[in-house]
């Protein structure tokens, strides 16, 4: 009796100070990450005055001036289906091929298995430059159409290295009980190894997904059709255009009218710029907490019971 | 099984052939071959193709000649020449990029802590909202960053006022000027910026660990902390080796945004790293030969040193991730 | 779920296959008649590609009076590209350049006309470029064609040039040079710059400058406040031109002297004695008297601006006109705060409306492309963005119907583009009915500058005479000017005096003897670059020296630091350029 109730006094007080240490961290740790973002937020809708004075809490008069114009142009909801539709094709091609890539690797039938493996991670740490990609890109006719958006991005190495390491953690004998009944590779993968490894996949996919919406070079490069462009290059644009206000001023060659109204002064390259990081945080923040369900504990439970 | 039949045996051994576990095993074979084969070609073509750029550091590559190269002007070995001629700031920029990558290395269990500590959150929302919020940070992007930080850390910001206020100077060099204090100032800024997302992957692995492991340790009589030292951790190591080995590579490189946003004259002796002297000296003065020939450099230097981390890898624990 | 995701899929690429869709641009003629019908070309709709630097794109195509005023006047629908200098390189690398494009790399210029990439606009100018013959013949034309063309080609015409014809008009106030907090300076009794023996005196000013932040921080018990500071995201060597040069010693960034335009002053690196060096000692003095603000090399221009409008900083590098100090200070501070230019600095950067044949030179020239479908068509754009009537446009509207002339022959604003001038609110005016095109990028596409033909400029309410009544208007100037008995109508024409009491000097007017000369090689650029990057990196070490001996080190290690790296070879290199090129400008009669 004396071990049971030693056991769980111990068992208490342990878990209660690990439980509290882990919220008050993770709370500070919180509250450093929000701010910035915050301050960001509050400086893109601060009016000018004020800005020059910085901001801490909250701005005396906000106005959101900075993204009225950017919303007034019509091309920012086109371009934002573009990236969606971008983002979507080549998350799930990429994870899609990148886990078929990884799962290949783990089949220890593969003639020349370390070959091909080590044949992808190189391309990893070896590249020729961006003239050169430019030219290749041109070569297989990956010049100013979607599909520029996607090919090269069917598969991911890096990727894949992450994804092997985790069905290599999968316990084996879910993959032998599928084999004695005859299963082939394709079934093994789609029925088996895909279903389990759903927080990797979603992991993978998070990331994938967050760098298709936020790159912007091959759109800069390789695409000038103005139905083409993506969110982030229209973003990057309009900020262009407020460094170019800001430094017409500077010049003094501002022809036209003086500028001097109040409307143009909210306008400033930093405002711009913080009311674009905010746009093109929203719809990451409004999905991923979808996503968080893969990532909680529970999967595993069952898979092997049954 | 023997039979007196001549014509029998050949059957019966033809049937062995394309029937057994043998043949079966061999056109197993030939389709994962065909499968490995495609992405192969995947990869030729849209990964090594551009390789064939590195010849370009042989000549002083100028782009208006375009592919014709009877008019672009043959070097040979020139351009590696002058990384070797300038190696003085090579090895200076280079230390710079090894501190702070080294930096980085030794921060390498954050995630993994902090993945651990939201394992600890019972409240479902109040998970979503910590993960969703830890985040944030990494989609800000370097250049807004260094306004927040200017807005912080400026001597018109809070920071200074009460350095200034508890120490009673009267002047501060403050962290964007100072090159003594730049390598932990940025490592914390990096870190900051890169905590929360990375530790998705070791959220993912832990919820891939299994439950009855858990439920096992406790019967056992494990604290809390017994179960996260021998069920978690070892259900991350995997993972942790893997990122780890890939960071170890990537020691030449640091995030060029970063440094690219936070460079001063001030900071100069201790934050220029080597993306961006490759980058003021090559691609900045359109001498896109020498970027080429120093980025030559830098692959082999990373190729070499996942070769040596891996094997150093196997032979310690006995794991290789390629 | 997964039925949802390729129902949201398809739906994407619905909607990205179709054409986004744009606005009908307004009917901005409204019957007028363009001076393109002289050209005699068709107007069949036809669609050029025009690239230029991504900060000079125009802020927004749609609604955008010029690009309106072009495609109804000409036909031509005009589609930018925006790069930068690495993008710049990746497209001529792949043949991909636009039918019209300005060069974002200068070095690239030989490559580019060799290569053959370039259009020969010679044999259409006689039909199509008469404007470019008004603008340009006096100097470009053949600058173009010797330099660059062997006498027989003009594969390129520079943009961003100012054409008046011979006339100088003042400007309403320097571009840049120190402008003090007006208010503090007369609080302390506005002493003046000079020294014992009536001349200026940099010391003198230094302490005056003490003055004022010994002032302004009792006022306010803030010891954040600084009356010297800068900004280094241009290169810090600009410490050394823009505040110093323009202010102290008239010498910039350039070999050459900004008065004569001759490479008389001697080397700007390896020597001790450069105004280089001099300018670093000025700030080195001011560190160790308190008045340098620390984060000095750390600012970005906007957070430069940001510190005068709030007033931790005193003393301004730039002129009230730019980043509209005066508003935002008075808005900080109250009526009767300003920001002016005391008497007694020595240059007025960009005082003078004059010609000015090179803009920026090959940096922003407008070429062709060889392979564009319609070159006469091309050719003749160019020479319309030239004309009067486009160059009135892009700053003021059209004729008849934004501004029309008075009784008198002057132009000035109608109906809603006049209550818009008014009311101070034109930007807004333009912004609502006509797009944001105040932003067209004239700077590297057409003029910076015109004088027109009815003898007011391009911008009109740039004339002295708009000046004269924009000042009359403020108190403060007005007061300004009184205090040093000026009976001039705005500070420009003030300084033009003190010009001529020779307190004061102004740069040269354009002399093309010293205009023609060819590129430097690519080993010249490199080490220029290599030594502008080693002064800008190690200035600092100067600057904040504790002790004159301290930065006398200093100053002596960069300059051995820069012989070694062979700087001796660059003042050569000017002075043999300068030598070449008057002898061509002699053998063209110039």
């Amino acid at each position: 009796m004396t071990t049971n109730r030693g056991y769980r006094i111990r068992q208490t007080r342990d878990e209660k100070i690990i439980h509290v240490v882990s919220i008050v961290v993770i709370t500070l740790f919180m509250l450093l990450c929000f701010y910035p973002f915050w301050n960001v937020f509050i400086n893109s809708i601060a009016p000018k005055e004020e800005v020059t004075q910085s901001v801490y809490f909250f701005p005396k008069n906000p106005t959101f001036d900075v993204y009225k114009d950017v919303l007034r142009d019509g091309s920012l909801i086109h371009s934002v289906l573009v990236s969606i539709a971008r983002t979507v094709i080549s998350t799930l091609g990429c994870v899609f091929f990148s886990s078929m890539f990884a799962y290949l690797i783990t089949q220890k039938n593969l003639p020349g298995r370390t070959f091909f493996y080590r044949f992808a991670i190189i391309t990893m740490y070896v590249g020729g430059g961006l003239i050169p990609w430019y030219l290749t890109m041109k070569l297989y006719g990956l010049y100013n159409n979607f599909w520029v958006y996607v090919a090269p991005c069917m598969f991911s190495a890096y990727y894949a290295i992450l994804i092997k390491a985790f069905i290599e953690s999968l316990p084996p004998s879910l993959e032998e009980a599928a084999k004695i009944d005859g299963a082939g590779f394709f079934v093994l993968f789609t029925q088996i190894i895909l279903p389990l490894s759903k927080p990797i996949l979603a992991t993978v996919a998070l990331y994938q997904a967050v760098g298709q919406w936020n790159s912007y070079q091959d759109n800069y490069l390789l695409v000038q059709d103005s139905n083409l462009q993506t969110v982030q290059m229209t973003l990057y644009n309009y900020i262009k255009q407020a460094d170019a206000i800001a430094s017409a001023m500077l010049q003094a060659t501002a022809s036209g009218a003086d500028i001097s109204d109040a409307a143009q002064q909210n306008m400033t390259p930093d405002a711009v710029r913080n009311a674009t990081t905010i746009l093109s945080m929203l719809p990451i923040m409004l999905v991923y907490p979808f996503l968080q369900k893969y990532f909680a504990k529970g999967v595993m439970l069952g898979a092997v019971k049954g | 099984m023997k039979t007196t039949d001549g014509k029998g045996d050949a059957i019966v051994r033809m049937n062995m052939k394309t029937t057994g576990k043998r043949a079966h095993l061999r056109r197993e074979q030939v389709g994962l071959l065909v499968l490995a084969l495609c992405f192969a070609v995947y990869i030729f073509a849209f990964c090594y193709v551009p390789i064939a750029g590195w010849g370009l550091s042989l000549f002083k590559y100028k782009p208006a000649f375009g592919l014709d190269f009877s008019r672009q002007k043959f070097v040979g070995l020139d351009n590696f020449v002058r990384l070797w001629n300038e190696r003085s700031e090579v090895l200076r920029v280079t230390r710079n990029t090894v501190a702070l990558s080294l930096l980085g290395l030794l921060c390498a269990p954050l995630p993994m802590i902090v993945a651990i500590m939201f394992s600890e959150i019972r409240s479902k929302t109040y998970l979503r909202i910590v993960q969703t919020v830890t985040t944030f940070p990494n989609f800000i992007s370097w250049i807004v960053v260094y306004g927040v930080c200017y807005m912080i850390f400026g001597n018109s910001g809070v920071w200074a006022k009460a350095v200034l206020a508890l120490t009673g100077q009267k002047q501060l060099i403050g962290f964007l000027g100072n090159p003594d204090t730049a390598w932990a100032f940025h490592t914390v800024l990096d870190q900051w910026k890169s905590l929360g997302w990375s530790s998705i992957i070791y959220c993912a692995a832990i919820a891939g660990i299994d439950d009855t492991l858990y439920e096992a340790a406790k019967i056992d009589g494990a604290s809390r902390m017994q179960q996260i030292w021998h069920v978690t951790l070892p259900g991350l190591r995997d993972t942790f080796l893997v990122l780890l080995l890939l960071s170890i590579s990537n020691l030449l490189s640091n995030g060029f945004d970063h440094y690219f946003v936070f460079y001063s004259p001030m900071v100069s002796d201790t934050l220029m790293v080597l993306d961006l002297w490759t980058y003021r000296l090559g691609v900045a003065q359109g001498d896109y030969s020498f970027a080429i020939a120093a980025g030559i450099v830098k692959s082999a230097i990373s190729l070499m040193l996942l070769f040596s981390a891996n094997a150093a890898s196997k032979k310690i624990r006995g794991y290789s991730i390629i | 779920m997964k039925r949802y995701l390729a129902y949201l899929l398809t739906l994407c690429m619905l909607f990205a296959c179709m054409p986004a869709a744009f606005a009908e641009g307004a009917d901005v003629l409204h019957g007028y008649t363009s001076t393109w019908d002289n050209y005699g070309l068709s107007k069949e709709p036809i669609t050029l590609t025009v690239g230029c630097g991504v900060q000079d794109l125009p802020a927004s195509t749609v609604d955008n009076l010029e690009i309106e005023l072009i495609k109804q006047a000409t036909g031509i629908t005009i589609e930018f590209v925006g790069y930068d200098s690495e993008k710049f390189a990746v497209m001529v690398a792949g043949g991909d350049l636009p039918d019209i494009f300005s060069l974002e790399n200068p070095n690239m210029i030989n490559d580019l006309i060799d290569s053959g990439a370039a259009l020969d606009m010679l044999p259409y100018l006689d039909q199509y470029g008469d404007n470019i013959h008004q603008v340009h013949d006096s100097y470009a034309l053949n600058w173009s064609k010797n330099l660059y063309g062997n006498g027989e080609h003009v594969y390129f015409i520079p943009s961003s040039t100012t054409y008046m014809n011979g006339e100088v008009i003042p400007s309403e106030d320097v571009g840049y040079g120190y402008h003090f907090r007006w208010d503090i300076y007369q609080a302390i009794g506005a002493p003046a710059l000079l020294d014992e023996n009536n001349s200026f005196s940099e010391d003198v000013l230094l302490d005056v400058m003490k003055q004022m932040q010994d002032y302004a921080r009792e006022k306010t018990g803030d010891d954040n406040i600084y009356a010297l500071s800068g900004w280094a995201d241009w290169g810090t060597h600009w410490v050394a031109m823009i505040p110093y040069g323009m202010s102290v010693s008239h010498k910039l960034n350039s070999y050459t002297d900004e008065l004569t335009g001759l490479v008389e002053n001697g080397d700007l690196f390896g020597d001790a004695d450069s105004h280089y060096y001099d300018a670093l000692r000025f700030y080195n003095k001011a560190w160790r008297m308190g008045i340098l603000d620390p984060e000095l090399f750390t600012l970005s221009i906007s957070q430069y601006c940001d510190k005068v409008k709030n007033g931790t900083v005193l003393v301004s590098n730039m002129g009230f006109n730019h980043n509209d100090f005066t508003q935002s200070v008075i808005d900080t501070f109250g009526d009767g705060v300003e920001m002016y230019m005391p008497k007694g600095l020595q240059y007025c950067y960009g005082l003078l409306r004059q010609d000015g044949p090179e803009g920026f030179g090959v940096f922003a020239s407008d070429f062709i492309n060889v392979d564009c479908k319609y070159p006469e068509r091309a050719v003749a754009l160019l020479d319309y963005l030239r004309s009067d009537e486009f160059c009135r446009a892009t700053n003021c509207g059209l004729q008849g119907i934004h501004w029309d002339y008075d009784e008198a022959g002057k132009p000035v604003y109608i109906g809603e583009a006049a209550e818009a001038y008014a009311n101070d609110t034109l930007s807004t005016y333009w912004d609502i009915s006509h797009g944001n095109f105040k932003f067209f990028p004239a700077n590297k596409l057409g003029m910076a500058e015109k004088l027109c033909s009815d003898g007011y400029l391009s911008n009109f309410t740039r004339s002295a005479d708009y000046t004269a009544m924009k000042s009359a208007s403020n108190k403060n100037t007005q007061e300004y000017l009184a205090f040093y008995g000026s009976s001039a109508r705005y500070p420009g024409e003030m300084y033009l005096e003190w010009v001529e009491e020779g307190v004061t000097h102004v740069a040269g007017s354009f002399n093309p003897e010293l205009c023609f000369k060819p590129s430097a090689s690519d080993e010249i650029n490199a080490l220029k670059s290599k030594c502008e990057q080693y002064f800008d990196d190690n200035s600092p070490k100067v600057v904040f020296a504790n002790t004159e001996e301290e930065a006398e080190n200093a100053v002596a290690k960069m300059v051995s630091d820069e012989l070694a790296m062979g700087s001796a070879k660059l003042l050569e290199n000017e002075l043999s350029r300068q030598a070449e090129s008057i002898e061509i400008a002699k053998s063209l009669g110039f």
